[in-house]
């Protein structure tokens, strides 16, 4: 079932105060419920409040935002002009959030269940889930918007929130990007994205203007006149992961000011306003042929925890829904790791987040992080130059020539498996080696646990096969962003006693039929490792240099056609990082 | 076959020389058609004019043409 979610937020502005009552209006016409959060400067004016009473309908929700509180109001009170909510210090934000409660409370009759930030970290979380156990459910992140966004708002817009989920999951009380393992780490809140994003943009570019949001599509231009045939695509897309999770949610959460004539990406707001509209009637319809359920967010909450149990992965099968090319990419998320595979590059690993280390990730001029809420990654392809610095992926090699299953674009399957676990594959892929060819498969098992299992079958080779050397490489750089950090410190190794200190040194190490190789990396408090499930002839453990600052990780394997090749990718907490 | 550009000379990706990313060169894969498509960034184009076309356009405006 996909749940489909339409949020409002309720600002001051007469000009935002009348989209929103469009809004209202166009939901209610086609009796769907909304949720409705209101800001800290509608909530302390009576004609925002008079909008609400007059355009409520009963099956429309009530709750809080915490964004675009800054205001004389707020200023006078706080003394601060801080405008992001998540940055705040923390004495304000309790403060805040006491104000806004106790308002809400005055206003309305009751605490709010529902509420929303662009951020809201661990801290904050729990502090309102002590203070108020009304919430249920919450919006805490804006899902991979953090390094991209900031380059596409000219340097301004400091909101990083990158490596968490991108679908509802119960935040750990360490960090609330990380799904909690289980009731215990959980902070009882239902965490749920401000929109749903591309997923393939949310690799590679900027995934706010191409999310379940008909005026961000406008600032994308990817509309034409009130006609975007993406915006429909794009839902679908998100219809289809249903049948992978066995529920999806989809986040439409479209702020005031964007339906307004005076927002200044919108150019035509009579097509702006047709567009939400058409999207408003394109929900019921499906809803009325009984392929979604229109939901308010405690709804969903409700729904989601009758689902789902905090440890649970999740998984996502995106394909070009742009282009409608062939790019296809699968991400995972559980309690261990957030991991995306590029079929565009044969399926590496493009984008790797171990959360073993369960790095504090709360915000503020209190914390060590700041304003740097990224978790780390120790592979991102985006961030660190493309697949050569980073990435995880498979070479074959006869002696004489060499292939990387990099090399080939391929499509995806996904299937559930039995025990709740998924399998994608690869297509069988031909490659040239010399004058033979070979037919490769690669195909990985995904699961709630820590491990990754990878395999490789040589399907055909039309030459001698004693030659065939198949190699994983997992190619490593920790950090948040583009520069890379200081990598001292890490230390690489081979089971069972070869270790090598990265150092800038270029060297490598040579070990015969390691059981496993791996990198203790303290900084994110993880080992990550390769585990040789079938047995390696050889491993080698590769340091960097300044020019190229990332560590290399082999595991070598004589593969036999028809039999696969078996490697477990596996992370742990590091022991005294 | 790898998807490696046809014997040609490489396509620049034009998407990523508009943002100014030093060039990144097309892939091509043969099947459903044939598609040229880029690794770096997510573009991908059905036949080598539609790719010089797009590139000729940012170069132009480079030089403040068009």
């Amino acid at each position: 079932m996909l749940y489909t979610n339409v949020i409002h937020r309720v600002d001051a502005r007469a000009d935002s105060r009348a989209a929103m009552a469009f809004q209202w209006r166009e939901a209610r016409r086609l009796a769907l419920p909304t949720t409705t959060l209101l800001t800290y400067p509608a909530l302390f004016m009576d004609e925002a409040i008079a909008d609400v009473d007059q355009l409520r309908g009963d099956t429309d929700e009530l709750g809080l935002h915490f964004h675009n509180f800054q205001s004389p109001r707020f200023l006078e009170r706080f003394g601060t002009r801080e405008s992001a909510f998540w940055l705040l210090p923390r004495e304000v934000r309790r403060a805040f959030l006491d104000e806004m409660m106790t308002a809400f409370e005055r206003r309305f009759g009751h605490l709010p269940k529902s509420i929303g930030g662009y951020i809201i970290d661990a801290w904050t979380l729990a502090h309102i889930k002590e203070t108020y156990p009304s919430v249920e459910v919450a919006i805490t992140s804006c899902f991979e918007e953090g390094v991209k966004m900031f380059y596409g708002n000219n340097r301004n817009w400091f909101l990083f929130s990158d490596g968490g989920p991108w679908n509802p999951y119960f935040p750990a009380k360490a960090n609330a990007l990380i799904p909690a393992a289980d009731a215990e780490e959980a902070i009882d809140i239902v965490a749920v994205p401000h929109l749903n994003r591309d997923m393939i943009m949310a690799l590679n570019s900027r995934d706010d203007l191409f999310a379940s949001h008909p005026g961000n599509l406008f600032r994308a231009r990817i509309n034409e006149g009130a006609a975007c045939p993406y915006l429909f695509r794009f839902i679908d897309a998100w219809e289809r992961q249903a049948a992978l999770n066995g529920w999806s949610y989809l986040n439409i959460f479209v702020s005031s000011p964007w339906m307004s004539p005076a927002h200044w990406a919108i150019g035509n707001i009579d097509d702006a306003r047709a567009l939400y509209r058409r999207m408003l009637e394109d929900l019921k319809e499906r809803e009325e042929r009984g392929a979604n359920s229109n939901t308010t967010m405690v709804e969903f909450g409700a729904a989601f925890r009758a689902r789902v149990k905090p440890g649970d992965a999740t998984v996502c099968h995106w394909k070009d829904e742009i282009k409608q090319a062939k790019r296809e990419v699968v991400w995972v998320a559980n309690s261990h790791h957030r991991a995306a595979f590029d079929m565009n590059r044969g399926g590496a690993l493009v984008d790797f987040r171990p959360y073993a280390g369960r790095l504090d990730g709360n915000l503020g001029p209190e914390c060590p992080a700041l304003w740097n809420g990224n978790y780390p990654f120790l592979i991102s392809t985006e961030h660190c130059g493309g697949h050569w610095n980073t990435a995880q992926f498979a070479s074959v090699s006869d002696g004489s020539h060499t292939f990387s299953t990099t090399d080939r674009r391929t499509r995806a399957t996904v299937e559930k498996t039995e025990n709740g676990a998924w399998i994608f594959r690869t297509e069988p892929l031909r490659f040239n080696l010399g004058a033979h060819s070979l037919v490769l498969q690669s195909a990985w098992e995904v699961s709630a646990q820590t491990g990754i299992s990878i395999r490789r079958t040589v399907l055909e080779y039309s030459g001698d096969p004693t030659a065939l050397r198949l190699t994983e490489t997992f190619f490593g750089r920790p950090g948040t962003h583009e520069y890379p950090g200081d990598l001292r410190g890490i230390t690489l190794w081979a089971d069972p006693n070869t270790r090598l200190p990265f150092g800038y040194s270029s060297k490598e190490a040579t070990v015969d039929s390691p059981r496993a190789v791996g990198a203790d990396v303290g900084s994110l408090g993880v080992s990550v490792s390769m585990e040789a499930v079938t047995p390696a002839l050889r491993g080698v453990l590769g340091d960097g240099w300044l020019f190229k600052p990332c560590f290399r990780l082999d595991l070598t394997h004589a593969p036999e056609p028809g039999k696969d090749v078996v490697t477990c990718l596996t992370t742990r907490p590091l022991k005294n990082p | 076959m790898p998807d490696n550009p046809p014997s040609q000379k490489p396509l620049i990706c034009p998407a990523c020389f508009a943002r100014e990313i030093d060039p990144v060169f097309l892939h091509f894969d043969p099947e459903d058609g044939g598609e040229f498509y880029c690794t770096h960034c997510s573009y991908t184009a059905r036949d080598r004019g539609a790719v010089e076309a797009f590139l000729s356009d940012h170069i132009r405006h480079r030089h403040g043409i068009g």
